[in-house]
Formats: C-alpha cells, sequence, structure tokens
C-alpha cells in the first residue's frame, strides 16, 4: 500500500473516467464534472510525485504548491463554462451538445 | 543722427503677421472674429512697421539688434544664401506706407464686402497679399523680394478673379465693344488670368535676370553685389551688364504695369474696389517701383568709375516710365468706367514714378531721383487709395460703374465729394497738395538732368492729368443724375457707415498732411534718406554727387502749373460749368471723334496683343486640331485601336481557354478535397473529444515504445 504506482493507478482511473464522460455524455454539465475528474487526476499526480522526492526537494511542496494553483484555475474555468452554459442554456433552452453543432462542414 | 536699437524681429513681424493672419483667419469659422482676426495682423505688422518709423522721422537710424529672429538667417547654406532683412530709411518708409495703407483698405473692406460670397477666401488672399508685398519690400536679397513677388502674382490672380462666377454686373468693360474685331470687355476670371500671365512675362525675364546675375556675383544679397565690383566688370566685359540689368527691370515692368506689358491693370478693375485700392496703391504696382530702386543704386556704382557703362538702362527706365505716363494718360482722358479710368491714371502716375527713377542715373545725384521716385510712390499710393475706396462706395450706392451715369452727387454726399476733390487735387498736381510736391520734384530732376525731352512728356501728360482728374470729379458730383433709380434696394443717396468713410478721410488727411510737410522740406528729408541707404547699402563707401539739394526749379514748375492750369480749366469748363458738352465735339468733328476712338480703344495695344499673342495661337491651335489631330492622329489612333482590338481579341482567347482553366481547376481540386474532409467536422463534442483521448493514447504508446520502457504493471 502506498507505494507511488497505486497513486499513479488512482489517477489513471480518474482520468479515464474523466476521458470516458467527455466522450460519452451530451449534457454540459456532465462535460464539466468529467472535465473537472481529469484535472483532479493530474493534481493527484502532482501531490504523489511530490511525496516520493528525496527530502530535501519533498520538503519544498512544489507540486502542492502547483496544486492549489490549478484549483484555482480550475474553480475560474468552472465558473466561465457554467457562465457559458447559462448563456446556452438561456438562447437555446437545452444543454445538449450534440445539438450545438451550426459550425459542421 | 544717431543710430537707434531696435530689436531684429520687430522687421521680421512686419511680414510674418500677415502671413499668420493668412493662416490663422480661415481656422475661425464664419463669424465677426473671422474678419477682426483678418484686420488686427495688418494693424498690428503697421504698429512693429510705425515703431521704425519714429527714428527715421526723428532723422535718426535704426540699428537693428539681434533678438529672437536675428537679422540675417542661413537659409541655402549650399550656395552661401542668407536670408536677412533691411532697416535703412528709405525701406522703413515704404514698408509704412504699405503697412498703414493695407490696414485702412482691411478696415474698408469690413463694412464694403459684408455679405459677399467666399469671403474667407478674400481675407486668406487680402492678408498673404499684405505680406508678400512687405516681404519683397524687407528682403535683403533677390531671392526673398522674388518669392514675395511670386506670392503678389499669386494673389492679384486670385483677387482680381474673385468673383469668379463671372456675373454680367463684374466685368469689366461694357460687354459687346469691340476693337479690331477684339473682344474688350472682360469677365473677372478672364482678368485675374491676364494680369498672371502678363505679369509674369516679366517675372520670366526677371527670373532669368536674376540668376544671371548669380552666376556672375555668387551672390543674391544686394549688400554682398554693392560691395563687391568684380562681378559688374565681368558683366560689362561680356556685354551683358545692360541686357541683365533690363531683364531685371522686365519684372518690374509686368508688375508695375509699364508699357509694353501695361494693358493686365485697367482689366484688373474686375475686383472688388478694396482689392483695387490694395493693388494700385499699397502693394502690386509697387513692387516694380521697389526693385528698379534696389538694383539701380547697385548698378549704377557698381561701375563708378565709369558709369556711362550703364546709362542706357536708365535710358531705357526713364524713357519707359515717360512713354506709359503718357500713354496711360491720354487713355484715361476718355471712357466712362470710373474703376478703370482711376487704373489708366495709375499705370501713369507709376510711370512717373520709372522716369524718377530712371533719371536718377541720368542725373550728377542718384539720390534726387531715387528720392523724388519714393516721393511719389508715398503721394500717389495714398490719394490713389483714397480715390479707389471713394470709388468702391461710390459704385456700390449708385449701382453703376459709370460716371456718366453718376452725376449730380455734390450735395449730398459732403465728405465723400471733399475726400474725392483733395485726392483729385492732389492727382493733379495742384499746390500745396502732396501730388504737386512728389511731381515738382521728379520734373525738376528732369530739368536739372538736362532731359528736357523726358521733361516735356512728363510735364504734359501732368496737364493732360489734371484734365482726366476733375473729369472723373466733374462727372461723378456735378449736373444731374443722368440715371436716377439705378440706387440698389434700400440704398439712398447718402453718407456710407463709419467703417468706409473714415478708412478715405484719414488718406485725405494723409494728402493734405503730406502737401503741408512739402513747405518744411519733406524732399529734403526723402532725399536725405535715399543717401542714407545707398550709404547703408555700400557699408562705408563715400561717392561724389550724392548730397541732399533742393530740388525746387522754379523754370520747370511754372512749365508744368501752366500744363496743369490749362488742363484743368479745360475741363472744369468741359464737366463742371458744362458750358459745351464734349460728346457733341467728338460727334461734330472727324479728327475729334478718331482721336476719340483711338484713345478709348487703348491706342489698338490691347486688341494688337489679343490678335497677335491669344487670338492667333489659338487659332493656330485650332488649325492644328483640324488638320493635325483629325487628320492624322485621329487616323493613327484608329489603327492603334483596331490593333489593339486585334491583340486583345487573341489575348481574350488566351484568356479563356488557358488562364481560365488553370485557375478554375485549381478550385474544383479545392472544392473536392473540402467535400471530402468538411465531413470530419460533425461539430459533435463527443466526436472531437473522442479524437482527442485516443490521439493521447497513441502519442502514449509511441512514447513508451520510442523509449523502451516497460511498464511496471
Amino acid at each position: 500500500m502506498n507505494s507511488l504506482s497505486d497513486f499513479v493507478v488512482v489517477s489513471a482511473l480518474l482520468f479515464g473516467i474523466g476521458v470516458y464522460g467527455l466522450v460519452t455524455k451530451r449534457n454540459a454539465m456532465r462535460l464539466l464534472f468529467a472535465v473537472e475528474l481529469m484535472i483532479n487526476a493530474a493534481n493527484l499526480n502532482f501531490v504523489a510525485f511530490n511525496q516520493y522526492l528525496p527530502y530535501q526537494e519533498a520538503s519544498n511542496a512544489l507540486g502542492q504548491t502547483v496544486v492549489l494553483f490549478s484549483i484555482a484555475l480550475a474553480a475560474a474555468e468552472a465558473a466561465v463554462i457554467l457562465a457559458i452554459v447559462i448563456v446556452a442554456y438561456r438562447l437555446r433552452n437545452d444543454i445538449d451538445v450534440s445539438e450545438m453543432k451550426t459550425l459542421e462542414g | 543722427m544717431t543710430a537707434v536699437p531696435v530689436p531684429s524681429y520687430f522687421v521680421w513681424m512686419i511680414f510674418i503677421l500677415p502671413y499668420v493672419g493668412t493662416v490663422v483667419t480661415p481656422l475661425t469659422g464664419k463669424g465677426k472674429a473671422r474678419d477682426a482676426l483678418a484686420v488686427l495682423f495688418p494693424l498690428l505688422s503697421a504698429l512693429f512697421a510705425l515703431d521704425l518709423l519714429i527714428p527715421v522721422v526723428q532723422g535718426n537710424t535704426v540699428s537693428l539688434v539681434n533678438s529672437i529672429i536675428p537679422v540675417s538667417v542661413p537659409w541655402i547654406p549650399e550656395l552661401g544664401v542668407s536670408f536677412g532683412v533691411l532697416s535703412d530709411p528709405y525701406t522703413i518708409i515704404i514698408a509704412n506706407l504699405v503697412a498703414w495703407i493695407s490696414f485702412l483698405v482691411m478696415l474698408y473692406s469690413v463694412d464694403y464686402m459684408k455679405g459677399e460670397g467666399g469671403l474667407t477666401r478674400y481675407w486668406f488672399f487680402m492678408n498673404f497679399f499684405i505680406g508678400s508685398m512687405q516681404l519683397i519690400v524687407l528682403s535683403n536679397n533677390l531671392l526673398g523680394l522674388f518669392i514675395g513677388w511670386e506670392g503678389v502674382g499669386l494673389c492679384s490672380y486670385a483677387l482680381i478673379g474673385y468673383y469668379y462666377h463671372d456675373e454680367a454686373e463684374n466685368w469689366v468693360g461694357t460687354p459687346g465693344s469691340k476693337a479690331l474685331g477684339e473682344e474688350q470687355a472682360y469677365p473677372p476670371s478672364h482678368a485675374g488670368m491676364k494680369a498672371f500671365f502678363m505679369t509674369r512675362i516679366g517675372d520670366l525675364a526677371m527670373l532669368a535676370g536674376i540668376l544671371i546675375l548669380f552666376v556672375f556675383s555668387g551672390t543674391f544679397n544686394y549688400h554682398d553685389l554693392a560691395t563687391t565690383t568684380g562681378w559688374a566688370t565681368a558683366l560689362a566685359a561680356s556685354g551683358l551688364l545692360v541686357p541683365v540689368a533690363l531683364l531685371i527691370f522686365g519684372g518690374a515692368v509686368g508688375k508695375s504695369a509699364q508699357f509694353p506689358l501695361q494693358e493686365w491693370l485697367p482689366d484688373a478693375m474686375a475686383g472688388p474696389a478694396p482689392v483695387s485700392a490694395l493693388i494700385h496703391a499699397a502693394t502690386m504696382v509697387n513692387a516694380g517701383v521697389v526693385l528698379v530702386a534696389r538694383i539701380g543704386p547697385i548698378f549704377y556704382f557698381a561701375l563708378a568709375s565709369n558709369p556711362a557703362l550703364i546709362q542706357p538702362f536708365f535710358m531705357v527706365v526713364a524713357w519707359i516710365g515717360a512713354f506709359t505716363a503718357f500713354l496711360a494718360a491720354t487713355q484715361a482722358m476718355v471712357g466712362f468706367e470710373l474703376k478703370k479710368l482711376l487704373a489708366y491714371s495709375t499705370v501713369s502716375q507709376i510711370g512717373y514714378m520709372m522716369l524718377a527713377l530712371g533719371l536718377a542715373g541720368l542725373s550728377t545725384n542718384f539720390a534726387e531721383g531715387l528720392s523724388a521716385g519714393l516721393f511719389q510712390l508715398m503721394s500717389h499710393a495714398i490719394f490713389k487709395a483714397a480715390l479707389f475706396l471713394v470709388a468702391g462706395f461710390l459704385i456700390h450706392l449708385t449701382g453703376t460703374k459709370y460716371i456718366n451715369e453718376m452725376g449730380g452727387l455734390k450735395d449730398k454726399l459732403r465728405v465723400t465729394f471733399s475726400v474725392f476733390l483733395i485726392a483729385a487735387a492732389a492727382l493733379s498736381g495742384i499746390p500745396p497738395l502732396s501730388g504737386f510736391w512728389s511731381k515738382d520734384a521728379i520734373l525738376a530732376t528732369a530739368w536739372g538732368a538736362g532731359q528736357y525731352g523726358l521733361f516735356i512728356v512728363g510735364s504734359a501728360t501732368a496737364g493732360l492729368t489734371a484734365f482726366y482728374a476733375f473729369r472723373m470729379f466733374g462727372l461723378v458730383f456735378y449736373g444731374i443724375r443722368a440715371k436716377p433709380g439705378h440706387e440698389g434696394v434700400g440704398h439712398e443717396v447718402k453718407e456710407p457707415s463709419p467703417l468706409s468713410w473714415v478708412p478715405y478721410s484719414v488718406l485725405a488727411a494723409g494728402t493734405v498732411l503730406l502737401g503741408i510737410l512739402g513747405f518744411f522740406n519733406l524732399g529734403g528729408f526723402l532725399q536725405a534718406s535715399s543717401i542714407t541707404y545707398i550709404y547703408t547699402l555700400f557699408s562705408g563707401a563715400s561717392f561724389s554727387g550724392l548730397s541732399p539739394a533742393s530740388s525746387f526749379n522754379f523754370a520747370s514748375s511754372l512749365i508744368t502749373l501752366g500744363f496743369v492750369a490749362v488742363g484743368l480749366v479745360v475741363s472744369v469748363q468741359l464737366y463742371v460749368r458744362r458750358v459745351v458738352s464734349p460728346s457733341s465735339i467728338v460727334k461734330e468733328s472727324g479728327v475729334a471723334h478718331g482721336i476719340h476712338k483711338f484713345l478709348v480703344n487703348r491706342w489698338y495695344i490691347n486688341a494688337v496683343y489679343y490678335k497677335v499673342f491669344v487670338n492667333a495661337p489659338l487659332r493656330a491651335s485650332y488649325w492644328a486640331f483640324d488638320n493635325f489631330e483629325i487628320g492624322v492622329l485621329e487616323r493613327v489612333n484608329d489603327g492603334a485601336r483596331t490593333l489593339a482590338i486585334w491583340f486583345s481579341a487573341g489575348g481574350n482567347w488566351f484568356d479563356v481557354n488557358v488562364i481560365d482553366q488553370v485557375a478554375d481547376g485549381a478550385a474544383r481540386t479545392g472544392q473536392l478535397l473540402s467535400r471530402v474532409f468538411r465531413k470530419l467536422q460533425t461539430g459533435l463534442l463527443e466526436d472531437y473529444a473522442l479524437v482527442l483521448a485516443l490521439g493521447l493514447i497513441f502519442l502514449l504508446m509511441l512514447f513508451l515504445l520510442l523509449s523502451g520502457v516497460h511498464l511496471p504493471i
């Protein structure tokens, strides 16, 4: 337990679930969740790898710091996406992304 | 005599301020502010000029102290040319004359031009006119003078053609009148062009003269020309001395409307009256006099050892002046257009100035003729400006430009009547007004120089002058209105607003003042100023014969006054008291009729010019059009056209079958490809996400494969 590969496997699973969601779901909110899962998978990697650095460098907590920024950015991004979704809903009364294809070739 | 220090920028301001007005006035919209500004700048310029005049009047000289703008600034360093200003008494007197008369004319314009269209254009060119004239007067080199010269030419063109819509009432001459089959009436735009082209002939000669002079002397500066004499010797050795002087004089002949280029000035009357006043009194025509006053002394003293070499030049100047004076005076004796008569009179009076400047070089005392010319310029500028401003008012008031349709205005217009009387008397040379003194100085110089031929022409012309001056006066103010009811709507016969009568009254007062000063040796003062001018030019040289001499000569005055009296009496009898009707004399006597017709048609000079220089080339060009253009060029054109059509047909085939096919093919290929690839853009987000994920996995696999890492699980 608690070897680096455990964390990586969990992270990979999270990412896979995110990708699965992104590919199969049509509801914009679900897509948002999927993207959030993928971001958190990456965050988990950062924290885990930092933890397994040699002591000197681990104490810098560089990975954790990056993750804090990443979380803040994810929050901002979520806000933007939610705003877009709300606007889309107001315009179309629907948030099914498969219907939003007026730019198709 | 002491040198009074004056900051040098004062002189610069005299010509810079009107130029500033030129630029600023159009920016102030279309209201009272614009008119006020347009008048303000000439006033400021005149005040700067006055500052310089005060020491001169006190008998001192002005010495410029470099301040803000130095006396002389580098201009074209490659040629060693610098631009500077003059401050000798002669220059300052002329600059003041120009500045103050211009200001009065501008003031008069405010009321006179009220309601005319394009007033911004009017103010623009008037200010530009004044600035350019001051540049001519104040520039210390021929190149600066030339620039001002061209500026004046441009403004004269624009202002004479001010009423460019060419309405019938603005024409000069009586439409339909012909001489030798040539039309003798011109619309304003035509008159403007005529002025421009005729003066241009002189300008070209002048430019050529200046450039030849530069080749020989390497300088444009008057002072440098005066103090180095090598060029004069070289010119004399190559026989070009007199020709070059005459070429430069050609510019003066054009601008000052001397024979043979005098014909533009009478037709320049198509412009508004203040423009005429400015052209005749303050600016344009005096430019030629200034030019001769500049180059005259230089050429005369450059060969002080042998002045006989340059005598022919002065002889030509004097005779052109005298002949022009006589020619124009005879033309002024007939005809009825008020402003045109005044224009003839200007040509004649400027002729006197040229006569004086020519005489300067023919007598032993150069300053005598030079100062007589200046005196005549002063007195003429003042009374002629007054006459033109009055004429403008009379034409507005009566609604006619013909003096035989005016008449009987004496009782209702006391101020205008007095001004006209004073100015006409000064023009006639009746003592003690300014015109008497100035003309007397010229004729005494001619007598003193032993030029009796010139004297007699000048003296007789004085008689003619008295005749035509009082003819105008009598026809305008005496008798009864020939065509009453000509007044414009809302006009009754009464004095104009103060903005109109004050300027010309001031000018009349100036005429009287100069006349009174004549008793107190104004002539002597001007001579002293001219001598200072010459010595300033030559910086410290000493010439024999230059001393203020009394130019009064009893015999010449008496003869001239005799002529004047005869002219005056005849004129008063005919036109003021109207003892005999002049028109009946002309009708009854064949000889009188012939002379009258000859004079009315301007000695046929104008008609001949039109025949030879205007209509002959026109006819030649029509002939060339008919024969060459249609006959030859047209056929060549047609051939070229057919050929071009053939070629273009071939080109068209190539275009359609080759180039179009290539272009279409490229387009078709693109279309085909796009039909395939556009399918990729489904617009479905999950498709994109799937491809993204697959791509990611593919890259990951590739990376692992290439790096040879084995997964730990």
